[in-house]
Protein backbone atom coordinates (compact mmCIF):
# COMPACT_ATOMS: atom_id res chain seq x y z
CA UNK A 1 0.00 0.00 0.00
CA UNK A 2 1.40 3.40 -0.99
CA UNK A 3 1.86 6.31 1.36
CA UNK A 4 -0.96 8.20 -0.37
CA UNK A 5 -3.35 5.29 0.09
CA UNK A 6 -2.37 5.11 3.74
CA UNK A 7 -3.07 8.82 4.26
CA UNK A 8 -6.41 8.48 2.51
CA UNK A 9 -7.27 5.51 4.70
CA UNK A 10 -6.37 7.43 7.83
CA UNK A 11 -8.54 10.37 6.73
CA UNK A 12 -11.41 8.05 5.99
CA UNK A 13 -11.08 6.43 9.42
CA UNK A 14 -10.86 9.85 11.07
CA UNK A 15 -14.17 10.87 9.49
CA UNK A 16 -15.77 7.65 10.71
CA UNK A 17 -14.49 8.30 14.24
CA UNK A 18 -15.60 11.95 14.26
CA UNK A 19 -19.11 10.90 13.30
CA UNK A 20 -19.52 7.96 15.65
CA UNK A 21 -17.27 8.50 18.64
CA UNK A 22 -19.73 10.57 20.75
CA UNK A 23 -22.10 7.62 20.78
CA UNK A 24 -19.35 5.12 21.71
CA UNK A 25 -18.02 7.47 24.39
CA UNK A 26 -21.40 7.89 26.06
CA UNK A 27 -22.06 4.18 26.00
CA UNK A 28 -18.59 3.48 27.42
CA UNK A 29 -19.14 6.17 30.07
CA UNK A 30 -22.38 4.56 31.21
CA UNK A 31 -20.68 1.16 31.24
CA UNK A 32 -17.66 2.13 33.30
CA UNK A 33 -18.81 5.27 35.10
CA UNK A 34 -15.98 7.70 34.40
CA UNK A 35 -14.72 9.66 31.46
CA UNK A 36 -11.06 8.60 31.57
CA UNK A 37 -11.83 4.89 31.63
CA UNK A 38 -14.39 5.39 28.87
CA UNK A 39 -11.82 7.17 26.73
CA UNK A 40 -9.29 4.39 27.31
CA UNK A 41 -11.84 1.81 26.18
CA UNK A 42 -12.76 3.72 23.04
CA UNK A 43 -9.16 4.58 22.09
CA UNK A 44 -8.18 0.97 22.51
CA UNK A 45 -11.15 -0.13 20.40
CA UNK A 46 -10.13 2.35 17.71
CA UNK A 47 -6.59 0.98 17.57
CA UNK A 48 -7.90 -2.54 17.17
CA UNK A 49 -10.30 -1.39 14.49
CA UNK A 50 -7.79 0.70 12.54
CA UNK A 51 -5.34 -2.16 12.09
CA UNK A 52 -8.17 -4.10 10.43
CA UNK A 53 -9.87 -1.09 8.87
CA UNK A 54 -9.64 -2.30 5.29
CA UNK A 55 -11.65 -5.33 6.34
CA UNK A 56 -13.96 -3.64 8.84
CA UNK A 57 -14.99 -0.79 6.53
CA UNK A 58 -16.51 -3.34 4.16
CA UNK A 59 -18.84 -4.59 6.90
CA UNK A 60 -22.47 -3.64 6.85
CA UNK A 61 -22.23 -1.83 10.19
CA UNK A 62 -18.62 -1.03 11.07
CA UNK A 63 -19.78 1.10 14.01
CA UNK A 64 -21.29 -2.02 15.62
CA UNK A 65 -17.88 -3.71 15.37
CA UNK A 66 -16.33 -0.90 17.43
CA UNK A 67 -19.19 -0.95 19.90
CA UNK A 68 -18.77 -4.69 20.40
CA UNK A 69 -15.07 -4.25 21.12
CA UNK A 70 -15.91 -1.52 23.64
CA UNK A 71 -18.40 -3.81 25.39
CA UNK A 72 -16.06 -6.80 25.35
CA UNK A 73 -13.20 -4.68 26.68
CA UNK A 74 -15.39 -3.41 29.50
CA UNK A 75 -16.24 -7.01 30.39
CA UNK A 76 -12.59 -7.96 30.33
CA UNK A 77 -11.67 -5.02 32.54
CA UNK A 78 -14.35 -6.02 35.00
CA UNK A 79 -13.15 -9.57 34.99
CA UNK A 80 -9.55 -8.57 35.51
CA UNK A 81 -10.55 -6.33 38.40
CA UNK A 82 -12.52 -9.25 39.90
CA UNK A 83 -15.06 -6.75 41.02
CA UNK A 84 -17.84 -8.34 43.02
CA UNK A 85 -20.90 -6.18 42.84
CA UNK A 86 -22.84 -5.64 46.04
CA UNK A 87 -26.49 -4.90 45.79
CA UNK A 88 -27.72 -2.58 48.47
CA UNK A 89 -31.06 -1.21 49.48
CA UNK A 90 -34.54 -2.60 49.22
CA UNK A 91 -37.79 -1.32 47.90
CA UNK A 92 -37.90 2.25 49.06
CA UNK A 93 -40.98 4.19 50.01
CA UNK A 94 -40.40 6.59 47.10
CA UNK A 95 -39.95 3.81 44.56
CA UNK A 96 -42.91 4.88 42.52
CA UNK A 97 -41.45 8.39 42.20
CA UNK A 98 -37.89 7.39 41.44
CA UNK A 99 -38.04 8.10 37.72
CA UNK A 100 -40.93 10.49 38.07
CA UNK A 101 -39.22 13.79 37.54
CA UNK A 102 -36.37 13.92 35.07
CA UNK A 103 -36.15 17.65 35.70
CA UNK A 104 -34.86 16.82 39.15
CA UNK A 105 -31.83 15.70 37.21
CA UNK A 106 -28.78 16.83 39.14
CA UNK A 107 -29.26 14.50 42.06
CA UNK A 108 -30.55 11.73 39.84
CA UNK A 109 -27.51 11.96 37.58
CA UNK A 110 -25.16 11.24 40.47
CA UNK A 111 -27.53 8.62 41.82
CA UNK A 112 -27.71 6.91 38.46
CA UNK A 113 -23.95 6.41 38.20
CA UNK A 114 -23.80 5.07 41.77
CA UNK A 115 -26.76 2.79 41.12
CA UNK A 116 -25.26 1.49 37.86
CA UNK A 117 -22.11 0.62 39.82
CA UNK A 118 -24.22 -1.69 41.96
CA UNK A 119 -25.48 -3.81 39.06
CA UNK A 120 -23.73 -7.01 37.95
CA UNK A 121 -21.88 -6.05 34.81
CA UNK A 122 -23.92 -8.24 32.48
CA UNK A 123 -27.09 -6.63 33.76
CA UNK A 124 -25.52 -3.18 33.50
CA UNK A 125 -24.60 -3.87 29.89
CA UNK A 126 -28.12 -4.99 29.05
CA UNK A 127 -29.62 -1.92 30.76
CA UNK A 128 -27.28 0.46 28.93
CA UNK A 129 -27.86 -1.16 25.56
CA UNK A 130 -31.61 -1.44 26.05
CA UNK A 131 -32.41 1.90 27.65
CA UNK A 132 -29.53 4.11 26.54
CA UNK A 133 -28.73 2.80 23.08
CA UNK A 134 -32.45 1.98 22.76
CA UNK A 135 -31.66 -1.27 21.00
CA UNK A 136 -34.52 -3.72 20.73
CA UNK A 137 -34.53 -6.88 22.85
CA UNK A 138 -33.61 -8.83 19.73
CA UNK A 139 -30.71 -6.51 18.90
CA UNK A 140 -29.30 -6.72 22.44
CA UNK A 141 -29.60 -10.51 22.33
CA UNK A 142 -27.73 -10.59 19.04
CA UNK A 143 -25.01 -8.27 20.30
CA UNK A 144 -24.48 -10.21 23.53
CA UNK A 145 -25.09 -13.64 22.00
CA UNK A 146 -27.78 -14.66 24.46
CA UNK A 147 -31.48 -15.37 24.29
CA UNK A 148 -34.18 -12.71 24.05
CA UNK A 149 -35.71 -14.16 27.23
CA UNK A 150 -32.46 -13.54 29.03
CA UNK A 151 -32.33 -9.95 27.81
CA UNK A 152 -35.92 -9.31 28.86
CA UNK A 153 -35.30 -10.74 32.31
CA UNK A 154 -32.02 -8.83 32.82
CA UNK A 155 -33.52 -5.58 31.53
CA UNK A 156 -36.59 -5.89 33.70
CA UNK A 157 -34.62 -6.80 36.84
CA UNK A 158 -32.06 -4.12 36.10
CA UNK A 159 -34.71 -1.46 35.71
CA UNK A 160 -36.38 -2.51 38.93
CA UNK A 161 -33.10 -2.60 40.82
CA UNK A 162 -32.12 0.84 39.54
CA UNK A 163 -35.48 2.21 40.57
CA UNK A 164 -35.03 0.84 44.06
CA UNK A 165 -31.44 1.97 44.39
CA UNK A 166 -32.18 5.46 43.16
CA UNK A 167 -35.25 5.77 45.33
CA UNK A 168 -33.28 4.66 48.40
CA UNK A 169 -30.59 7.19 47.64
CA UNK A 170 -32.96 10.02 46.87
CA UNK A 171 -34.94 9.08 50.02
CA UNK A 172 -31.80 9.30 52.11
CA UNK A 173 -30.87 12.60 50.48
CA UNK A 174 -34.24 14.02 51.39
CA UNK A 175 -34.23 12.59 54.88
CA UNK B 1 -60.25 -6.78 25.96
CA UNK B 2 -60.48 -8.56 29.32
CA UNK B 3 -59.57 -6.72 32.48
CA UNK B 4 -56.53 -9.00 32.95
CA UNK B 5 -55.40 -8.38 29.39
CA UNK B 6 -55.82 -4.67 29.88
CA UNK B 7 -53.78 -4.75 33.07
CA UNK B 8 -51.00 -6.72 31.39
CA UNK B 9 -50.93 -4.19 28.57
CA UNK B 10 -50.84 -1.31 31.04
CA UNK B 11 -47.98 -2.96 32.92
CA UNK B 12 -46.00 -3.35 29.71
CA UNK B 13 -46.67 0.26 28.81
CA UNK B 14 -45.71 1.40 32.29
CA UNK B 15 -42.38 -0.44 31.95
CA UNK B 16 -41.81 1.19 28.59
CA UNK B 17 -42.56 4.54 30.21
CA UNK B 18 -40.00 3.86 32.92
CA UNK B 19 -37.51 2.84 30.31
CA UNK B 20 -38.02 6.15 28.56
CA UNK B 21 -37.53 8.03 31.82
CA UNK B 22 -34.34 6.07 32.46
CA UNK B 23 -33.14 7.03 29.00
CA UNK B 24 -33.69 10.70 29.84
CA UNK B 25 -31.71 10.34 33.07
CA UNK B 26 -28.95 8.51 31.23
CA UNK B 27 -28.88 11.28 28.64
CA UNK B 28 -28.47 13.81 31.45
CA UNK B 29 -25.74 11.73 33.06
CA UNK B 30 -23.84 11.40 29.80
CA UNK B 31 -24.45 15.01 28.78
CA UNK B 32 -21.15 16.72 28.14
CA UNK B 33 -19.40 13.48 27.22
CA UNK B 34 -18.11 14.41 23.80
CA UNK B 35 -16.50 12.31 21.12
CA UNK B 36 -12.77 11.81 21.16
CA UNK B 37 -10.11 13.25 18.94
CA UNK B 38 -8.49 10.45 17.06
CA UNK B 39 -4.76 10.31 17.56
CA UNK B 40 -3.54 9.56 14.03
CA UNK B 41 0.02 8.93 15.17
CA UNK B 42 -1.24 6.40 17.72
CA UNK B 43 -3.25 4.63 15.03
CA UNK B 44 -0.24 4.44 12.72
CA UNK B 45 1.92 3.16 15.57
CA UNK B 46 -0.72 0.47 16.23
CA UNK B 47 -0.62 -0.51 12.58
CA UNK B 48 3.18 -0.68 12.59
CA UNK B 49 3.05 -2.79 15.74
CA UNK B 50 0.53 -5.03 14.06
CA UNK B 51 2.84 -5.48 11.08
CA UNK B 52 5.67 -6.37 13.40
CA UNK B 53 3.35 -8.83 15.07
CA UNK B 54 2.45 -10.30 11.73
CA UNK B 55 6.16 -10.75 11.32
CA UNK B 56 5.85 -12.16 14.79
CA UNK B 57 3.41 -14.70 13.38
CA UNK B 58 6.49 -15.99 11.68
CA UNK B 59 8.62 -15.81 14.80
CA UNK B 60 5.98 -17.03 17.24
CA UNK B 61 4.63 -19.88 15.19
CA UNK B 62 8.05 -20.75 13.81
CA UNK B 63 9.50 -21.12 17.30
CA UNK B 64 6.80 -23.68 18.13
CA UNK B 65 6.67 -25.34 14.76
CA UNK B 66 10.40 -25.80 14.37
CA UNK B 67 10.41 -27.61 17.66
CA UNK B 68 7.45 -29.70 16.52
CA UNK B 69 9.27 -30.39 13.30
CA UNK B 70 12.29 -31.59 15.29
CA UNK B 71 10.04 -33.87 17.32
CA UNK B 72 8.43 -35.18 14.20
CA UNK B 73 11.78 -35.89 12.62
CA UNK B 74 13.05 -37.50 15.76
CA UNK B 75 10.07 -39.62 16.68
CA UNK B 76 7.97 -39.66 13.59
CA UNK B 77 9.86 -41.93 11.20
CA UNK B 78 9.22 -45.62 11.24
CA UNK B 79 7.80 -45.61 14.73
CA UNK B 80 4.52 -47.21 15.62
CA UNK B 81 4.33 -45.30 18.91
CA UNK B 82 1.99 -42.43 19.72
CA UNK B 83 2.07 -39.25 17.70
CA UNK B 84 4.54 -36.71 19.07
CA UNK B 85 3.21 -33.88 21.17
CA UNK B 86 4.29 -30.31 20.48
CA UNK B 87 6.55 -29.09 23.24
CA UNK B 88 5.12 -26.66 25.73
CA UNK B 89 1.71 -28.22 25.40
CA UNK B 90 -0.57 -28.64 28.40
CA UNK B 91 -2.33 -31.76 29.63
CA UNK B 92 -3.03 -34.41 27.04
CA UNK B 93 -6.71 -34.80 27.79
CA UNK B 94 -9.18 -33.49 26.92
CA UNK B 95 -7.16 -31.02 24.88
CA UNK B 96 -6.20 -32.39 21.51
CA UNK B 97 -2.51 -32.27 20.79
CA UNK B 98 -1.11 -34.00 17.80
CA UNK B 99 0.90 -33.59 14.70
CA UNK B 100 -0.41 -34.62 11.33
CA UNK B 101 -0.28 -38.05 9.83
CA UNK B 102 3.35 -39.02 9.65
CA UNK B 103 4.95 -37.70 6.51
CA UNK B 104 7.01 -40.02 4.39
CA UNK B 105 9.86 -37.51 4.03
CA UNK B 106 11.17 -34.66 6.13
CA UNK B 107 8.37 -32.14 6.60
CA UNK B 108 8.87 -28.46 5.90
CA UNK B 109 7.04 -26.12 8.21
CA UNK B 110 5.15 -23.33 6.48
CA UNK B 111 5.05 -20.09 8.41
CA UNK B 112 1.86 -18.08 7.85
CA UNK B 113 2.33 -14.42 6.95
CA UNK B 114 -1.02 -13.41 8.50
CA UNK B 115 -3.85 -14.83 10.58
CA UNK B 116 -7.39 -13.41 10.70
CA UNK B 117 -10.63 -14.34 12.42
CA UNK B 118 -13.38 -15.79 10.24
CA UNK B 119 -16.41 -16.17 12.48
CA UNK B 120 -19.24 -16.11 9.90
CA UNK B 121 -20.48 -13.07 11.82
CA UNK B 122 -18.65 -9.73 11.91
CA UNK B 123 -15.04 -10.82 12.29
CA UNK B 124 -14.81 -9.77 15.95
CA UNK B 125 -14.92 -13.19 17.61
CA UNK B 126 -11.87 -13.55 19.84
CA UNK B 127 -10.24 -10.58 18.08
CA UNK B 128 -8.77 -9.49 21.40
CA UNK B 129 -6.85 -12.78 21.66
CA UNK B 130 -5.45 -12.80 18.15
CA UNK B 131 -2.37 -10.74 18.85
CA UNK B 132 -1.23 -12.93 21.74
CA UNK B 133 -1.97 -16.03 19.68
CA UNK B 134 0.09 -14.92 16.69
CA UNK B 135 3.00 -14.08 18.98
CA UNK B 136 2.83 -17.51 20.58
CA UNK B 137 1.93 -15.95 23.95
CA UNK B 138 -1.58 -17.30 24.35
CA UNK B 139 -4.53 -19.09 22.86
CA UNK B 140 -7.16 -17.80 20.53
CA UNK B 141 -10.58 -18.30 22.10
CA UNK B 142 -14.01 -18.35 20.56
CA UNK B 143 -16.98 -16.72 22.23
CA UNK B 144 -18.85 -18.70 24.79
CA UNK B 145 -22.07 -20.24 23.58
CA UNK B 146 -24.98 -21.95 25.27
CA UNK B 147 -24.70 -24.99 22.99
CA UNK B 148 -22.01 -26.73 20.99
CA UNK B 149 -23.25 -25.19 17.75
CA UNK B 150 -21.87 -21.67 17.33
CA UNK B 151 -24.52 -19.09 16.53
CA UNK B 152 -24.78 -15.68 14.95
CA UNK B 153 -27.73 -13.41 15.63
CA UNK B 154 -29.26 -16.34 17.50
CA UNK B 155 -29.24 -18.51 14.40
CA UNK B 156 -26.86 -21.44 13.92
CA UNK B 157 -23.83 -20.47 11.90
CA UNK B 158 -21.66 -22.84 9.90
CA UNK B 159 -18.62 -22.42 12.12
CA UNK B 160 -16.01 -20.12 13.58
CA UNK B 161 -12.25 -20.09 13.35
CA UNK B 162 -9.10 -18.64 11.88
CA UNK B 163 -7.80 -18.17 8.36
CA UNK B 164 -4.06 -18.54 7.82
CA UNK B 165 -2.43 -16.78 4.89
CA UNK B 166 0.54 -18.94 3.83
CA UNK B 167 1.82 -16.18 1.54
CA UNK B 168 1.75 -18.24 -1.64
CA UNK B 169 0.14 -21.32 -3.15
CA UNK B 170 1.48 -24.25 -1.14
CA UNK B 171 1.15 -28.03 -1.42
CA UNK B 172 0.12 -29.19 2.01
CA UNK B 173 1.50 -32.25 3.71
CA UNK B 174 -0.60 -31.95 6.85
CA UNK B 175 -1.78 -29.73 9.66
CA UNK B 176 -1.01 -30.08 13.34
CA UNK B 177 -3.50 -28.67 15.82
CA UNK B 178 -3.11 -27.97 19.49
CA UNK B 179 -6.20 -26.82 21.30
CA UNK B 180 -9.56 -27.96 22.55
CA UNK B 181 -11.38 -30.46 20.41
CA UNK B 182 -14.98 -30.43 19.42
CA UNK B 183 -15.38 -30.85 15.71
CA UNK B 184 -12.64 -29.02 13.87
CA UNK B 185 -12.36 -28.89 10.10
CA UNK B 186 -9.66 -27.77 7.71
CA UNK B 187 -10.78 -25.87 4.63
CA UNK B 188 -8.51 -24.86 1.75
CA UNK B 189 -9.03 -21.95 -0.64
CA UNK B 190 -9.27 -22.35 -4.40
CA UNK B 191 -6.59 -20.69 -6.49
CA UNK B 192 -9.14 -17.98 -7.36
CA UNK B 193 -8.85 -16.61 -3.80
CA UNK B 194 -5.99 -14.11 -3.85
CA UNK B 195 -6.71 -12.01 -0.73
CA UNK B 196 -7.89 -12.63 2.81
CA UNK B 197 -11.67 -12.95 2.33
CA UNK B 198 -14.13 -10.51 3.88
CA UNK B 199 -16.33 -12.09 6.53
CA UNK B 200 -19.81 -12.89 5.26
CA UNK B 201 -22.39 -13.42 8.03
CA UNK B 202 -23.80 -16.93 8.12
CA UNK B 203 -21.49 -18.21 5.37
CA UNK B 204 -18.14 -19.96 5.17
CA UNK B 205 -15.56 -18.00 3.18
CA UNK B 206 -16.24 -17.94 -0.55
CA UNK B 207 -13.94 -20.14 -2.62
CA UNK B 208 -13.01 -22.46 0.27
CA UNK B 209 -13.72 -26.19 0.48
CA UNK B 210 -13.39 -28.75 3.24
CA UNK B 211 -10.33 -31.01 3.06
CA UNK B 212 -10.22 -32.65 6.49
CA UNK B 213 -12.26 -33.06 9.63
CA UNK B 214 -11.20 -33.92 13.16
CA UNK B 215 -13.63 -34.97 15.84
CA UNK B 216 -13.00 -35.62 19.48
CA UNK B 217 -13.22 -39.36 18.93
CA UNK B 218 -9.82 -39.78 17.31
CA UNK B 219 -8.20 -36.40 17.89
CA UNK B 220 -6.36 -36.42 14.56
CA UNK B 221 -6.76 -34.89 11.16
CA UNK B 222 -6.70 -37.56 8.50
CA UNK B 223 -4.17 -37.30 5.68
CA UNK B 224 -5.27 -35.04 2.84
CA UNK B 225 -3.91 -33.54 -0.36
CA UNK B 226 -4.46 -29.88 -1.15
CA UNK B 227 -2.62 -26.98 -2.70
CA UNK B 228 -3.67 -23.60 -1.39
CA UNK B 229 -2.54 -20.21 -0.15
CA UNK B 230 -5.27 -19.80 2.50
CA UNK B 231 -6.25 -22.31 5.13
CA UNK B 232 -9.32 -22.12 7.36
CA UNK B 233 -9.24 -23.87 10.74
CA UNK B 234 -12.92 -24.09 11.51
CA UNK B 235 -14.84 -25.12 14.62
CA UNK B 236 -18.23 -26.49 13.65
CA UNK B 237 -18.96 -27.95 17.12
CA UNK B 238 -17.47 -26.51 20.29
CA UNK B 239 -16.49 -28.38 23.43
CA UNK B 240 -18.01 -27.69 26.84
CA UNK B 241 -16.17 -25.01 28.72
CA UNK B 242 -15.82 -27.04 31.92
CA UNK B 243 -13.30 -29.17 30.04
CA UNK B 244 -11.23 -26.09 29.43
CA UNK B 245 -11.38 -25.07 33.06
CA UNK B 246 -9.08 -27.98 33.84
CA UNK B 247 -6.40 -26.51 31.59
CA UNK B 248 -4.16 -24.07 33.45
CA UNK B 249 -3.54 -20.53 32.26
CA UNK B 250 -6.50 -20.30 29.93
CA UNK B 251 -7.12 -16.67 29.12
CA UNK B 252 -10.41 -15.16 30.22
CA UNK B 253 -13.13 -15.20 27.64
CA UNK B 254 -14.51 -12.10 26.13
CA UNK B 255 -18.19 -12.56 26.07
CA UNK B 256 -21.14 -12.68 28.36
CA UNK B 257 -20.35 -15.30 30.96
CA UNK B 258 -22.55 -13.68 33.54
CA UNK B 259 -25.62 -14.14 31.38
CA UNK B 260 -26.63 -17.63 32.33
CA UNK B 261 -27.48 -20.15 29.69
CA UNK B 262 -30.95 -21.58 29.87
CA UNK B 263 -29.94 -25.11 28.96
CA UNK B 264 -30.32 -28.08 31.26
CA UNK B 265 -26.95 -27.88 33.01
CA UNK B 266 -26.14 -24.19 32.51
CA UNK B 267 -23.00 -25.21 30.60
CA UNK B 268 -21.20 -22.95 28.18
CA UNK B 269 -19.23 -24.03 25.13
CA UNK B 270 -16.01 -22.50 23.86
CA UNK B 271 -13.21 -23.37 21.46
CA UNK B 272 -9.53 -22.76 22.07
CA UNK B 273 -6.68 -22.93 19.58
CA UNK B 274 -3.25 -22.93 21.19
CA UNK B 275 -1.22 -23.38 18.03
CA UNK B 276 -1.46 -24.60 14.47
CA UNK B 277 1.36 -26.19 12.55
CA UNK B 278 1.26 -26.35 8.75
CA UNK B 279 3.53 -28.72 6.87
CA UNK B 280 4.42 -28.43 3.24
CA UNK B 281 4.45 -31.57 1.14
CA UNK B 282 7.92 -32.38 -0.09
Amino acid sequence: MGRQDGAEELRNFEEFVALRSPSWMRTAFLLVGNREAAEDLVQSALERTFVRWRRVRRMEMPEAYVRRIVINSAHQAWRVAQRTPVVVGGIGEHADQAFADPADGVALRASLLCALDELPHGMRTVVVLRYWEELSVQEVAELLHCSTGNVKAQASRGLERLRNLISVESGSNRG
Amino acid sequence: MSEDGGNAMNEANAMDGEGEKLHVIMAQAADGIAGIRMDGARMLRARRRRRWQEGGVAVGILSVTLAVSMFTLHYGRGSSGPAPVPPGAGPTSPTAQQTPARPTSSPTVVVPVAVEVYDADDGSEGAEFLSAFTQGKGSWLTRQYCQSQPTSHLRPKPGTGLILDLGKQTKLGGVGFNGSWGTVEIWAADSSVTAMPAVVPGQPPAGFHKVAIMTGSDGKFPRFDAATRFLLVWYTQLPKRDRLDAVPDVLPSASNTDLLCHNADGATYEGEITNIVVFQKN
